[in-house]
């Protein structure tokens, strides 16, 4: 009977704990992860579930069970399926098209560029990664961490290097998260006060036919320059066609609510538990932190430094702040610029024009994502 | 690792091209979605030519041809107070202060017209007042 209890006790998480401390490490990262995401209100649909997913992640167990998320057979392993797929990607893609508005991308179309310069970051942080000894697939999955995009980065990294999903996901929901600390001392630091009190010229009104015709062109344009791009940017437009065209509100309406809700809940709570202990406290891991927030910073950066650049062309001035939101983190990115925009003049009114920038973020780095992807294969 | 590894796996190349191709895709995008309004004002003024075309003279009187404006106002309604009174409900609903992006999605969602003027007008006006911090209040 003693012989049976102690057996018990030591297939107990308590005993693996107490054999390796990193779990225990994770369930604290987990906590303060779930602390920001309550308490402080940090991206909360996004850090709950994943904040919570490395908590039940991380608590340890016999292998053998069909347990874990790298057990095959297991629930969990089916449920992250649809992360080492691409499918969940792909889904919260069609919701974000539902969900996302153009008309201010489609009245300032300049903006766009700015999106475009805002990817630069994820070059520069390839040309790192692979400084750094990373190989060529493992580097463009931690370099598109530089876009912003959560969904994007794991779509891709569940592409080419899966085994990295999680450090990498976490990273990049985290810089997502932490926006507010990031952006605005780079943004300060690039712009003079004079520049940040730049007025944007009023947004014209677009029409109907305007808004549903962006994404049958969008999808053409894009899809027929970087095919590999499909997967994210054929259901982003699709969710946005079913908006714009006034005819499926249903299917736009669960497009929007039911089903991105579902992808989101399923994505976070799986990424969170992929970072178990054994797999995700490693020294690379740190690497890609770190890398990570270089690419999120030059990402930042570039923006920053290519509408100063625009506004040496343009007789209507940009307010440079713009640049920063080209990251494609919606819309927090363009919520720190409007504030910042707003800090110096209460009367500056940035949103729309930033959610422009966003918008078209999103649409570059779902293009760089691809691009990286069909390099890789080619290669 | 070093640059070595950049330069044995092809990286410059990757960095630059992938970067150009990025810049050109979003820069034949932008140019396409600039020209579109264009085209739909070419495709509906051509729809309605046979409607403006001028009646043939008659001696004596002068020709008057009638165009056809589908484009949107671009000056604040005359009573700016009616256009308020519109969105009270809304701001009711919301309490003090309030986020402007809060308002302009419910003015959308409840399809007033030219949401995003209109809230430039209120501004202007001063019955929309920034608080700072993306807040508002509402003078009236």
């Amino acid at each position: 009977m003693f012989d049976l209890l102690i057996s018990f006790l030591t297939n107990t998480g308590y005993y693996f704990i107490a054999q390796d401390f990193r779990y225990f490490v994770m369930i604290l990262v987990g906590c303060v992860f779930l602390y920001l995401g309550i308490a402080k209100k940090y991206e909360p649909l996004l850090l709950v579930p994943i904040a919570f997913g490395i908590v039940v992640g991380n608590i340890p167990f016999f292998k053998g069970f069909g347990i874990g998320i790298y057990e095959d057979n297991s629930v969990f392993h089916y449920l992250y399926f649809g992360v080492t797929s691409g499918i969940y990607p792909s889904i919260v893609f069609l919701g974000l098209g539902a969900m996302t508005d153009f008309s201010s991308l489609l009245a300032q179309p300049k903006l766009m560029l700015l999106g475009a310069a805002a990817q630069m970051g994820v070059f520069f942080t390839l040309l790192g990664a692979l400084f750094l000894g990373f190989v060529p697939k493992e580097a463009a999955s931690i370099a598109i961490i530089g876009g912003a995009d959560g969904p994007t980065s794991i779509f891709l990294t569940a592409k080419l290097a899966p085994h990295l999903i999680g450090p990498i996901a976490i990273a990049a929901y985290s810089y997502m998260a932490l926006i507010p600390v990031i952006q605005p001392p780079i943004m300060r630091l690039l712009t003079t006060r004079k520049e940040r009190l730049i007025k944007m010229e009023d947004l014209r009104e677009v029409s109907r036919t305007e808004k549903l015709l962006f994404p049958i062109l969008g999808v053409l344009l894009c899809c027929l320059l970087a095919p590999t791009a499909l997967p994210l940017l054929g259901m982003l437009f699709l969710g946005n066609l079913l908006k714009e065209s006034g005819v499926v509100d249903r299917l736009a309406n669960t497009a929007r609510n039911a089903i991105i809700d579902t992808a989101t809940i399923f994505l976070g709570f799986c990424v969170g538990m992929s970072t178990q202990a054994d797999v995700f406290l490693t020294p690379r891991s740190l690497m890609i932190f770190g890398l990570g927030a270089l690419a999120f910073s030059l990402a930042t950066a570039s923006g920053l430094i290519f509408a100063k650049i625009m506004n040496l062309f343009l007789r209507h001035k940009i307010n440079p702040l713009l640049g920063a939101a080209g990251v494609s983190a919606v819309p927090g990115s363009a919520r720190e610029v409007h504030l910042m925009g707003q800090h110096e003049d209460p009367s500056n009114y940035l949103l729309m024009h930033a959610m422009a920038c966003n918008s078209s973020g999103v649409i570059g780095s779902a293009i760089a994502a691809g691009v990286l992807w069909s390099f890789n294969m080619i290669g | 690792m070093g640059l070595d590894n950049i330069v044995l796996n092809n990286g410059w190349s990757q960095a630059f091209v992938g970067a150009s191709i990025v810049m050109t895709g979003l820069v034949i995008l932008s140019i396409a979605i600039s020209q579109i309004h264009k085209l739909v004002e070419f495709w509906e003024n051509r729809s309605q030519k046979p409607a403006t075309e001028p009646k043939s003279p008659s001696l004596g009187t002068a020709t008057t041809v009638d165009h056809v404006t589908l484009e949107v106002p671009l000056q604040c309604p005359a009573d700016i107070n009616q256009t308020a009174a519109l969105y009270q409900p809304l701001v009711d609903q919301m309490g003090t202060p309030f986020e402007l992006k809060e308002l302009y999605q419910r003015a959308v969602l409840f399809d007033l017209p030219h949401p995003h003027i209109t809230l430039k007008c209120l501004r202007e006006a001063g019955i929309l007042s920034p608080q700072g911090d993306g807040m508002f209040r509402w003078n009236q």
